[in-house]
Protein backbone atom coordinates (compact mmCIF):
# COMPACT_ATOMS: atom_id res chain seq x y z
CA UNK A 1 0.00 0.00 0.00
CA UNK A 2 2.75 2.42 1.04
CA UNK A 3 4.66 1.56 -2.14
CA UNK A 4 1.62 2.25 -4.32
CA UNK A 5 1.11 5.61 -2.61
CA UNK A 6 4.76 6.50 -3.07
CA UNK A 7 4.57 5.56 -6.73
CA UNK A 8 1.48 7.72 -7.27
CA UNK A 9 3.07 10.56 -5.32
CA UNK A 10 6.22 10.43 -7.44
CA UNK A 11 4.15 10.33 -10.63
CA UNK A 12 2.13 13.34 -9.45
CA UNK A 13 5.38 15.12 -8.64
CA UNK A 14 6.81 14.44 -12.10
CA UNK A 15 3.74 15.88 -13.77
CA UNK A 16 2.47 18.62 -11.50
CA UNK A 17 5.21 19.89 -9.14
CA UNK A 18 5.77 23.09 -11.18
CA UNK A 19 2.01 23.80 -11.43
CA UNK A 20 1.66 23.39 -7.66
CA UNK A 21 4.65 25.65 -7.04
CA UNK A 22 3.09 28.28 -9.31
CA UNK A 23 -0.24 27.97 -7.51
CA UNK A 24 1.46 28.46 -4.12
CA UNK A 25 3.43 31.46 -5.39
CA UNK A 26 0.28 32.97 -6.86
CA UNK A 27 -1.85 32.80 -3.73
CA UNK A 28 1.05 33.63 -1.38
CA UNK A 29 3.23 36.58 -2.41
CA UNK A 30 5.69 35.98 0.45
CA UNK A 31 8.31 33.44 -0.73
CA UNK A 32 8.69 31.62 2.61
CA UNK A 33 4.95 31.28 3.10
CA UNK A 34 4.58 30.12 -0.49
CA UNK A 35 7.15 27.39 0.18
CA UNK A 36 5.26 26.39 3.34
CA UNK A 37 2.01 26.23 1.40
CA UNK A 38 3.67 24.15 -1.31
CA UNK A 39 4.79 21.63 1.32
CA UNK A 40 1.35 21.70 2.94
CA UNK A 41 -0.11 20.73 -0.44
CA UNK A 42 2.49 17.94 -0.86
CA UNK A 43 1.59 16.66 2.61
CA UNK A 44 -2.18 16.78 1.96
CA UNK A 45 -1.65 15.03 -1.35
CA UNK A 46 0.46 12.31 0.26
CA UNK A 47 -2.19 11.69 2.91
CA UNK A 48 -5.07 11.79 0.40
CA UNK A 49 -3.48 9.33 -2.03
CA UNK A 50 -4.32 6.49 0.38
CA UNK A 51 -7.95 7.14 -0.71
CA UNK A 52 -7.23 7.33 -4.44
CA UNK A 53 -9.16 4.56 -6.24
CA UNK A 54 -8.79 5.81 -9.82
CA UNK A 55 -12.37 7.12 -10.01
CA UNK A 56 -10.98 10.26 -11.62
CA UNK A 57 -7.74 11.11 -13.40
CA UNK A 58 -4.65 11.66 -11.25
CA UNK A 59 -4.51 15.21 -12.65
CA UNK A 60 -8.06 15.94 -11.40
CA UNK A 61 -7.22 14.53 -7.97
CA UNK A 62 -3.97 16.48 -7.67
CA UNK A 63 -5.51 19.77 -8.77
CA UNK A 64 -8.50 19.36 -6.46
CA UNK A 65 -6.26 18.70 -3.47
CA UNK A 66 -3.91 21.54 -4.37
CA UNK A 67 -6.62 24.13 -4.95
CA UNK A 68 -8.68 23.16 -1.90
CA UNK A 69 -5.63 23.24 0.39
CA UNK A 70 -4.55 26.58 -1.09
CA UNK A 71 -8.06 28.02 -0.65
CA UNK A 72 -8.23 26.81 2.96
CA UNK A 73 -4.80 28.36 3.55
CA UNK A 74 -6.01 31.71 2.22
CA UNK A 75 -9.22 31.46 4.25
CA UNK A 76 -7.16 31.00 7.44
CA UNK A 77 -5.09 34.13 6.74
CA UNK A 78 -6.16 36.98 8.97
CA UNK A 79 -5.19 39.73 6.56
CA UNK A 80 -5.44 40.07 2.83
CA UNK A 81 -7.07 42.13 0.13
CA UNK A 82 -10.86 42.39 0.11
CA UNK A 83 -12.39 39.79 -2.25
CA UNK A 84 -14.24 41.19 -5.24
CA UNK A 85 -16.26 38.95 -7.60
CA UNK A 86 -14.90 38.74 -11.13
CA UNK A 87 -17.94 40.43 -12.66
CA UNK A 88 -17.34 43.51 -10.49
CA UNK A 89 -13.69 44.01 -11.47
CA UNK A 90 -13.29 46.68 -14.15
CA UNK A 91 -9.58 46.29 -14.84
CA UNK A 92 -6.59 44.31 -13.70
CA UNK A 93 -5.31 45.45 -10.30
CA UNK A 94 -1.84 47.01 -10.09
CA UNK A 95 1.01 44.55 -9.66
CA UNK A 96 2.77 44.23 -6.34
CA UNK A 97 6.14 44.81 -8.03
CA UNK A 98 6.27 48.19 -9.82
CA UNK A 99 9.83 47.51 -11.05
CA UNK A 100 8.69 44.85 -13.47
CA UNK A 101 9.50 45.85 -17.02
CA UNK A 102 8.51 43.21 -19.55
CA UNK A 103 4.96 43.74 -20.73
CA UNK A 104 3.81 40.14 -20.44
CA UNK A 105 5.55 39.74 -17.10
CA UNK A 106 3.73 42.82 -15.90
CA UNK A 107 0.40 41.43 -17.03
CA UNK A 108 1.20 38.11 -15.34
CA UNK A 109 2.03 39.92 -12.10
CA UNK A 110 -1.25 41.77 -12.37
CA UNK A 111 -3.07 38.52 -13.10
CA UNK A 112 -1.53 37.01 -9.98
CA UNK A 113 -2.71 40.04 -8.03
CA UNK A 114 -6.16 39.60 -9.56
CA UNK A 115 -6.22 35.96 -8.45
CA UNK A 116 -5.38 37.02 -4.87
CA UNK A 117 -8.37 39.35 -4.85
CA UNK A 118 -10.96 37.00 -6.33
CA UNK A 119 -13.39 34.77 -4.43
CA UNK A 120 -11.92 31.29 -4.22
CA UNK A 121 -13.88 29.55 -7.00
CA UNK A 122 -13.21 32.38 -9.47
CA UNK A 123 -9.53 32.27 -8.55
CA UNK A 124 -9.37 28.49 -8.96
CA UNK A 125 -10.89 28.70 -12.45
CA UNK A 126 -8.47 31.40 -13.56
CA UNK A 127 -5.35 29.62 -12.28
CA UNK A 128 -6.40 26.39 -14.00
CA UNK A 129 -7.04 28.33 -17.22
CA UNK A 130 -3.58 29.89 -16.95
CA UNK A 131 -2.19 26.36 -16.65
CA UNK A 132 -3.79 25.60 -20.03
CA UNK A 133 -6.55 23.33 -18.77
CA UNK A 134 -9.69 22.90 -20.89
CA UNK A 135 -13.09 24.08 -19.70
CA UNK A 136 -14.21 20.45 -19.38
CA UNK A 137 -11.28 19.59 -17.11
CA UNK A 138 -11.65 22.77 -15.07
CA UNK A 139 -15.33 21.92 -14.61
CA UNK A 140 -14.44 18.44 -13.36
CA UNK A 141 -11.84 19.76 -10.94
CA UNK A 142 -13.93 22.59 -9.51
CA UNK A 143 -17.40 21.05 -9.75
CA UNK A 144 -18.71 24.05 -11.70
CA UNK A 145 -20.54 23.58 -15.00
CA UNK A 146 -18.61 24.12 -18.24
CA UNK A 147 -20.84 27.10 -18.90
CA UNK A 148 -19.93 28.71 -15.58
CA UNK A 149 -16.23 28.10 -16.30
CA UNK A 150 -16.53 29.61 -19.78
CA UNK A 151 -18.23 32.72 -18.39
CA UNK A 152 -15.38 33.27 -15.93
CA UNK A 153 -12.66 32.76 -18.52
CA UNK A 154 -14.46 35.08 -20.92
CA UNK A 155 -14.50 37.80 -18.26
CA UNK A 156 -10.76 37.46 -17.71
CA UNK A 157 -10.11 37.52 -21.44
CA UNK A 158 -12.12 40.73 -21.62
CA UNK A 159 -10.07 42.19 -18.78
CA UNK A 160 -6.88 41.18 -20.58
CA UNK A 161 -7.92 42.41 -24.00
CA UNK A 162 -7.02 45.98 -23.18
CA UNK A 163 -3.45 44.90 -22.43
CA UNK A 164 -2.77 43.18 -25.77
CA UNK A 165 -3.03 44.02 -29.44
CA UNK A 166 -5.66 42.28 -31.49
CA UNK A 167 -4.63 38.65 -32.09
CA UNK A 168 -2.67 38.40 -35.34
CA UNK A 169 -2.43 34.65 -35.68
CA UNK A 170 -2.77 31.44 -33.74
CA UNK A 171 -0.02 32.80 -31.48
CA UNK A 172 -2.68 34.74 -29.62
CA UNK A 173 -2.06 34.32 -25.89
CA UNK A 174 -5.70 33.68 -25.11
CA UNK A 175 -6.57 31.53 -28.06
CA UNK A 176 -7.38 27.87 -28.16
CA UNK A 177 -8.19 27.32 -24.54
CA UNK A 178 -11.93 27.01 -24.65
CA UNK A 179 -12.74 25.80 -28.09
CA UNK B 1 -4.82 20.24 -21.65
CA UNK B 2 -4.37 22.77 -24.44
CA UNK B 3 -1.63 25.30 -25.10
CA UNK B 4 -1.45 27.61 -22.06
CA UNK B 5 -2.58 31.18 -22.80
CA UNK B 6 0.63 32.67 -21.38
CA UNK B 7 3.81 30.63 -21.99
CA UNK B 8 5.64 32.73 -19.37
CA UNK B 9 3.14 31.62 -16.74
CA UNK B 10 3.79 27.91 -17.27
CA UNK B 11 7.53 28.48 -17.76
CA UNK B 12 7.86 29.67 -14.16
CA UNK B 13 8.94 27.21 -11.44
CA UNK B 14 9.90 24.64 -14.07
CA UNK B 15 12.50 23.11 -11.75
CA UNK B 16 10.06 22.62 -8.84
CA UNK B 17 9.91 19.13 -7.36
CA UNK B 18 7.80 17.40 -4.75
CA UNK B 19 9.17 17.04 -1.25
CA UNK B 20 10.89 13.69 -0.72
CA UNK B 21 8.32 10.99 0.26
CA UNK B 22 10.23 10.07 3.44
CA UNK B 23 10.24 13.70 4.60
CA UNK B 24 6.61 14.23 3.68
CA UNK B 25 5.55 11.05 5.54
CA UNK B 26 7.40 12.33 8.63
CA UNK B 27 5.71 15.70 8.24
CA UNK B 28 2.28 14.03 7.99
CA UNK B 29 3.07 12.19 11.24
CA UNK B 30 4.06 15.46 12.92
CA UNK B 31 0.80 17.02 11.73
CA UNK B 32 -1.22 14.22 13.33
CA UNK B 33 0.72 14.61 16.59
CA UNK B 34 0.03 18.37 16.51
CA UNK B 35 -3.71 17.71 16.13
CA UNK B 36 -3.65 15.25 19.05
CA UNK B 37 -1.75 17.78 21.20
CA UNK B 38 -4.22 20.55 20.27
CA UNK B 39 -7.14 18.33 21.24
CA UNK B 40 -5.50 17.56 24.60
CA UNK B 41 -4.99 21.28 25.23
CA UNK B 42 -8.67 21.94 24.45
CA UNK B 43 -9.74 19.20 26.87
CA UNK B 44 -7.40 20.62 29.53
CA UNK B 45 -8.91 24.10 29.02
CA UNK B 46 -12.36 22.58 29.43
CA UNK B 47 -11.17 20.89 32.61
CA UNK B 48 -10.03 24.23 34.04
CA UNK B 49 -13.65 25.43 33.84
CA UNK B 50 -15.21 22.11 34.76
CA UNK B 51 -13.17 21.20 37.84
CA UNK B 52 -14.06 24.31 39.94
CA UNK B 53 -17.78 23.87 39.12
CA UNK B 54 -17.67 20.19 40.10
CA UNK B 55 -15.68 20.93 43.28
CA UNK B 56 -18.12 23.70 44.23
CA UNK B 57 -21.02 21.27 43.73
CA UNK B 58 -19.32 18.71 46.00
CA UNK B 59 -18.57 21.37 48.61
CA UNK B 60 -22.21 22.54 48.58
CA UNK B 61 -23.40 18.95 49.05
CA UNK B 62 -20.86 18.47 51.86
CA UNK B 63 -22.34 21.37 53.85
CA UNK B 64 -25.91 20.28 53.17
CA UNK B 65 -26.81 22.91 50.54
CA UNK B 66 -28.36 20.37 48.22
CA UNK B 67 -30.17 22.85 45.95
CA UNK B 68 -26.88 24.69 45.31
CA UNK B 69 -25.12 21.36 44.82
CA UNK B 70 -27.68 20.31 42.23
CA UNK B 71 -27.51 23.67 40.43
CA UNK B 72 -23.69 23.59 40.26
CA UNK B 73 -23.79 19.93 39.25
CA UNK B 74 -26.13 20.81 36.39
CA UNK B 75 -23.80 23.64 35.34
CA UNK B 76 -20.86 21.21 35.34
CA UNK B 77 -22.90 18.78 33.24
CA UNK B 78 -23.74 21.68 30.89
CA UNK B 79 -20.01 22.39 30.46
CA UNK B 80 -19.37 18.73 29.56
CA UNK B 81 -22.21 18.71 27.02
CA UNK B 82 -21.08 22.01 25.42
CA UNK B 83 -17.46 20.80 25.17
CA UNK B 84 -18.66 17.63 23.50
CA UNK B 85 -20.88 19.65 21.15
CA UNK B 86 -18.01 22.00 20.31
CA UNK B 87 -15.97 19.01 19.24
CA UNK B 88 -18.68 17.39 17.13
CA UNK B 89 -20.41 20.46 15.66
CA UNK B 90 -17.93 23.30 15.42
CA UNK B 91 -14.59 21.49 15.26
CA UNK B 92 -12.48 21.02 12.18
CA UNK B 93 -14.04 19.21 9.28
CA UNK B 94 -12.72 15.82 8.35
CA UNK B 95 -10.11 16.69 5.72
CA UNK B 96 -11.22 15.56 2.26
CA UNK B 97 -9.41 17.95 -0.05
CA UNK B 98 -9.84 15.65 -3.06
CA UNK B 99 -13.51 16.56 -3.48
CA UNK B 100 -14.52 19.06 -6.21
CA UNK B 101 -13.68 22.60 -5.10
CA UNK B 102 -17.29 23.78 -4.97
CA UNK B 103 -18.31 20.76 -2.86
CA UNK B 104 -15.40 21.40 -0.50
CA UNK B 105 -16.51 24.99 -0.01
CA UNK B 106 -20.20 24.07 0.24
CA UNK B 107 -19.49 21.45 2.94
CA UNK B 108 -17.57 24.02 4.99
CA UNK B 109 -20.31 26.62 4.66
CA UNK B 110 -23.08 24.10 5.45
CA UNK B 111 -21.33 22.93 8.60
CA UNK B 112 -20.71 26.50 9.76
CA UNK B 113 -24.31 27.45 8.98
CA UNK B 114 -25.77 24.54 10.95
CA UNK B 115 -23.47 25.20 13.90
CA UNK B 116 -24.34 28.92 14.05
CA UNK B 117 -28.06 28.48 13.45
CA UNK B 118 -28.47 25.94 16.22
CA UNK B 119 -26.40 27.77 18.87
CA UNK B 120 -29.42 28.05 21.24
CA UNK B 121 -29.81 24.25 21.24
CA UNK B 122 -26.21 23.09 21.59
CA UNK B 123 -24.35 26.00 23.21
CA UNK B 124 -26.87 27.84 25.38
CA UNK B 125 -29.48 25.16 26.12
CA UNK B 126 -27.20 22.90 28.22
CA UNK B 127 -26.53 25.77 30.65
CA UNK B 128 -30.19 26.75 31.13
CA UNK B 129 -31.26 24.16 33.78
CA UNK B 130 -28.21 24.89 35.96
CA UNK B 131 -28.55 28.67 35.65
CA UNK B 132 -32.30 28.65 36.34
CA UNK B 133 -31.83 26.47 39.40
CA UNK B 134 -28.85 28.53 40.60
CA UNK B 135 -30.68 31.86 40.29
CA UNK B 136 -33.82 30.33 41.83
CA UNK B 137 -31.85 28.96 44.78
CA UNK B 138 -30.02 32.24 45.39
CA UNK B 139 -33.37 34.11 45.28
CA UNK B 140 -34.97 31.62 47.65
CA UNK B 141 -32.06 31.78 50.14
CA UNK B 142 -32.04 35.58 49.96
CA UNK B 143 -35.81 35.68 50.51
CA UNK B 144 -35.41 33.66 53.72
CA UNK B 145 -33.14 36.38 55.09
CA UNK B 146 -34.40 39.58 53.41
CA UNK B 147 -37.93 38.88 52.20
CA UNK B 148 -39.11 38.11 48.69
CA UNK B 149 -39.30 41.71 47.46
CA UNK B 150 -35.67 42.50 48.35
CA UNK B 151 -34.51 39.12 47.04
CA UNK B 152 -36.23 39.58 43.68
CA UNK B 153 -34.92 43.17 43.38
CA UNK B 154 -31.41 41.91 44.14
CA UNK B 155 -31.58 39.24 41.48
CA UNK B 156 -33.16 41.42 38.79
CA UNK B 157 -29.86 42.83 37.49
CA UNK B 158 -27.96 39.52 37.13
CA UNK B 159 -31.01 37.75 35.66
CA UNK B 160 -31.71 40.46 33.07
CA UNK B 161 -27.98 40.77 32.30
CA UNK B 162 -27.87 37.01 31.64
CA UNK B 163 -30.98 37.11 29.48
CA UNK B 164 -29.56 40.10 27.56
CA UNK B 165 -26.25 38.32 26.98
CA UNK B 166 -28.07 35.20 25.75
CA UNK B 167 -30.22 37.26 23.35
CA UNK B 168 -27.11 39.04 22.05
CA UNK B 169 -25.24 35.75 21.47
CA UNK B 170 -28.23 34.21 19.68
CA UNK B 171 -28.80 37.33 17.53
CA UNK B 172 -25.12 37.58 16.52
CA UNK B 173 -25.00 33.91 15.59
CA UNK B 174 -28.26 34.15 13.63
CA UNK B 175 -26.85 37.14 11.74
CA UNK B 176 -23.64 35.24 10.95
CA UNK B 177 -25.71 32.20 9.90
CA UNK B 178 -27.77 34.36 7.51
CA UNK B 179 -24.56 35.65 5.88
CA UNK B 180 -23.31 32.10 5.37
CA UNK B 181 -26.73 31.04 4.03
CA UNK B 182 -26.44 33.84 1.45
CA UNK B 183 -23.01 32.50 0.42
CA UNK B 184 -24.46 28.99 0.12
CA UNK B 185 -27.28 30.31 -2.08
CA UNK B 186 -24.73 32.18 -4.20
CA UNK B 187 -22.79 28.92 -4.68
CA UNK B 188 -25.95 27.23 -5.93
CA UNK B 189 -26.36 30.03 -8.46
CA UNK B 190 -22.87 29.39 -9.83
CA UNK B 191 -23.51 25.87 -11.09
Amino acid sequence: MEDAIEQLYREAGRQFAPAIARLARTVERDADRARDLEQEIHCALWTSLARFRGDCALKTWVYRVAHNVAADHVARAVRGPARVPLEEIGELPGAANPETEAAERLVLDRLAELVRRLPRLDAQVIVLWLEGERARDIAEITGLSEGAVNVRVYRVKTLLSSHFDEPKSDESPTEGVLS
Amino acid sequence: MTRPPFPQWTAAAGDAAFTDPARIAARAGRFERTIRRRNLIEYAAGGIVLVPAALAALAAAWIGEYAFALALGLLAAGIVIVLRNLETRAGNLERRPEEPCIEHLRRQYRRQYEALRSVPAWYIGPFVPGLVLLYGTVTWKSAEALGWRAAIEGMAVPVFATIGAVIAVVALNRWAARRIRARLDALDQLE
